[in-house]
């Protein structure tokens, strides 16, 4: 792992990031023109690195300038900022830590940080997955660093109680697992993040809005801010697959038909299906169905993506190869993704931050790292795969 | 909030575990298991659908005349053929063969035409025409729905801001109605017109008997009223379908339930309804229980 221990002089790498910065925003990549969507500037403040950096984020093109008074102020050590410049750390998990100090609605950048982050390491020529871990993780995070939030999330059916009180908290900004076995209530939890299901007690908080106080119409607004790939794509059967693409781009813009092609082209090809646009989904295998599924979901930008189980009925081979192309459009799209799977495999591909749930309720949550370190029985059994530990058929 | 933070890791506080075993059911959460819940709530289900989709149906914005007409056309091509079958059949074995047979014994043959009017407006052609809507575009719209909910299709669509109920609800049910409708009329034309075909040379009486018989025993609102109950027994199979096919669950096998129950469920509620509806209906014209002629 590239860690730099011995930053040198503050000054210099304060300078080389911002040198990195400048590069990086004059980059030209459909992913940078995405930056414009946080709709902020950013200060960057190294510390005894003099002046600080201040990234205008609202501009179109984003452009670094110094000295300038921003929305949200970021303060970086020497160490940090030397990281950062060669797009080893990630934000959102040091920010949540508290290795990174911050002011200002920072969520905003969080949600970004993947696409600069992976421009960054592109530039420095290292392996954007190549990151320094985050120190520690709180018991408790800061409401304004949250995606999505749930207090005490309770479902049943019938007489079978499938959520017991879930408190499950997602920072902005990562690619978040849930892990547990089936029928623990996973998908039940996507289905209440949504807005397709009414928790029987407690809360669905989505970027620190309750869900319960929306109105119909705010609910139908907050919609288009998630994207969801469903198990088998849930393409609609009468449509091909270039229309299923372009379908909320025609329901909810008014863009012209020239550039919705050219958005839905983008993102067929960008998931592999640019050859299969006026296929059915019932001409399509388990694998190209979800990936016409995934370009669904992000073509409206969606800043919230979430995935239920999309390794379901595929072999190891295409899951590793779909857990690849979520990282790929995640550190092009920037935002929060969730992936709620029972593999353990693609969970280590693909996690930021893991959530494990257990009979309805949150067993432990932490950044990947600390979760695969856990010395927890219930999850050394799980991601061990081991027959002997507290899960068991009946449990 | 997570109470324990143990190596980077939060957990949930001590004794968590303890309280997360499985504990006993209450009454309350046995009934809502039961089977006689289901059937309740099934009940009440389809029963809110109802008031729900006739709101929407008049609510602007009317997007719905033009997809319910194509699913209209459609249910008619379906329904057609199977119709002509049955009815002609029906009308040979039971209008012809027997009910003709019998009036021609009894020497009141030319009152036949008006007697097999009545009885078929009122009772045979009306549910023979709903029981072949709800076999097949009842059953056909309960797989689709259905087919649908376990595809997940209902749920990205909702995800996708599109209103499920105004887009895909309220057409098929308004396309059913239509269809109930011009089945309706078509269900009478065809026995009338195998039974004007057929029954001079077999009962030996003129066409113009027929013709007067006939004339005699038509009533406006004998026919409004036909046409009427063919629109809400549409209606009523349309929410049914529509009911069962958004309840579906449990894949391939719960698609093959939703169909079955939808079609029986109907069935039933065809033939409730019109005994029920008749006798009200009669009770209001007594006049119309005397056969003219």
């Amino acid at each position: 792992m590239t860690v730099h221990r011995n930053p040198g002089d503050p000054v210099a790498v304060a300078r080389d990031l911002r040198d990195a910065l400048v590069d990086v925003l004059a980059v030209d990549d459909p992913a940078i023109a995405r930056l414009r969507h946080a709709r902020t500037t950013v200060a960057l403040r190294v510390e005894g690195g003099g002046a600080p950096m201040t990234l205008l984020l609202d501009r179109d093109p984003p452009e670094v300038v110094d000295g300038e008074d921003a929305e949200i102020v970021i303060d970086l050590d020497a160490e940090a900022a030397r990281n950062m410049a060669v797009g080893a750390l990630p934000l959102p998990g040091a920010i949540v830590a508290g290795d990174v100090r911050y002011s200002g609605p920072v969520r905003s950048y969080m949600a970004i940080d993947p696409i600069i982050r992976r421009q960054l390491a592109l530039r420095a020529g290292r392996d954007p997955e190549d990151v320094v871990p985050a120190s520690a993780y709180p018991p408790g995070i800061a409401p304004e660093l949250l995606a999505i939030e749930s207090r005490g999330l309770q479902k049943s059916f019938g007489a079978h109680r499938v959520l017991a009180g879930l408190d499950v908290q997602i920072p902005e900004g990562v690619i978040s697992v849930v892990l547990g076995p089936s029928g623990t209530g996973k998908s039940v939890l996507l289905q209440h993040v949504i807005g397709l299901m009414r928790p029987d007690a407690g809360e669905v908080i989505i970027r620190g809005r309750p869900l319960s106080r929306m109105s119909r119409s705010e609910i139908l607004a907050l919609r288009r801010e998630i994207g969801v790939m469903f198990q088998d794509g849930a393409l609609f059967s009468t449509m091909n697959i270039y229309d299923n693409v372009a379908f909320p781009l025609r329901q909810h813009t008014d863009l012209t038909e020239p550039e919705v092609d050219e958005i839905v082209m983008h993102h067929l090809d960008s998931v592999g299906l640019a050859g299969a646009t006026d296929r059915m989904p019932s001409q399509l295998s388990g694998g190209m169905r979800k990936r016409a599924g995934l370009a669904r979901a992000l073509v409206l930008n969606a800043g919230i993506v979430l995935c239920d189980e999309p390794d379901s009925g595929l072999d190891p081979v295409r899951t590793a190869l779909l857990g690849e192309l979520l990282i790929e459009q995640h550190a092009a799209h920037g935002g929060t993704m969730i992936v709620v799977t029972h593999n353990v495999l693609l969970a280590k591909l693909l996690a930021d931050h893991i959530t494990v749930v257990w009979r309805g309720k949150v067993l432990e949550s932490g950044l990947a790292e600390h979760i695969f370190a856990s010395p927890t029985p219930f999850v050394q059994q799980f991601l061990a795969g081991a027959s002997e530990g507290p899960l068991g058929m009946d449990a | 909030m997570m109470s324990n933070v143990e190596g980077g890791v939060t957990k949930p506080p001590a004794g968590a575990a303890r309280a997360d075993k499985p504990r006993g059911v209450t009454a309350h959460e046995a009934f809502e298991g039961s089977a006689v819940f289901a059937s309740l709530r099934t009940a009440y289900d389809t029963a809110m659908l109802g008031p729900r989709v006739a709101r929407l149906a008049v609510k602007p914005p009317i997007r719905w005349v033009g997809d319910a007409i194509i699913e209209a056309n459609l249910n008619v091509r379906r329904c057609f053929i199977p119709l002509l079958i049955s009815q002609a059949i029906w009308i040979i074995g039971f209008g012809i063969l027997n009910f003709g047979e019998v009036a021609f014994t009894l020497g009141v043959a030319d009152r036949a035409p008006g007697g097999v009017f009545v009885g078929f407006t009122r009772e045979v052609s009306t549910w023979i025409t709903m029981m072949i809507l709800a076999g097949i575009a009842g059953s056909a719209l309960a797989a689709d729905i259905g087919a649908r909910k376990i595809r997940e299709e209902l749920d990205a669509m909702a995800v996708l801001g599109v209103d499920t109920m105004r887009s895909l609800i309220v057409p098929r049910v308004m396309g059913m109605v239509y269809a109930a409708l011009v089945l309706g009329l078509l269900g009478l034309l065809i026995p009338i017109g195998c039974y004007y075909i057929i029954t001079p040379a077999f009962l030996e009486y003129t066409p113009a008997v027929y013709r007067e018989s006939w004339y005699l025993n038509i009533q406006p609102v004998d026919l409004l009223s036909t046409f009427f109950k063919h629109a809400v027994m549409g209606f009523f199979i349309a929410m049914v379908a529509c009911q069962r096919g958004l309840a579906t669950k449990g894949g391939a096998e719960g698609v093959g339930l939703t169909v079955t129950q939808s079609v029986v469920v109907s069935f039933f509620g065809i033939w409730m309804f019109n005994s029920v509806y008749n006798i009200g209906f009669l009770t209001i014209f007594p006049d119309l229980l005397v056969l003219k002629g």
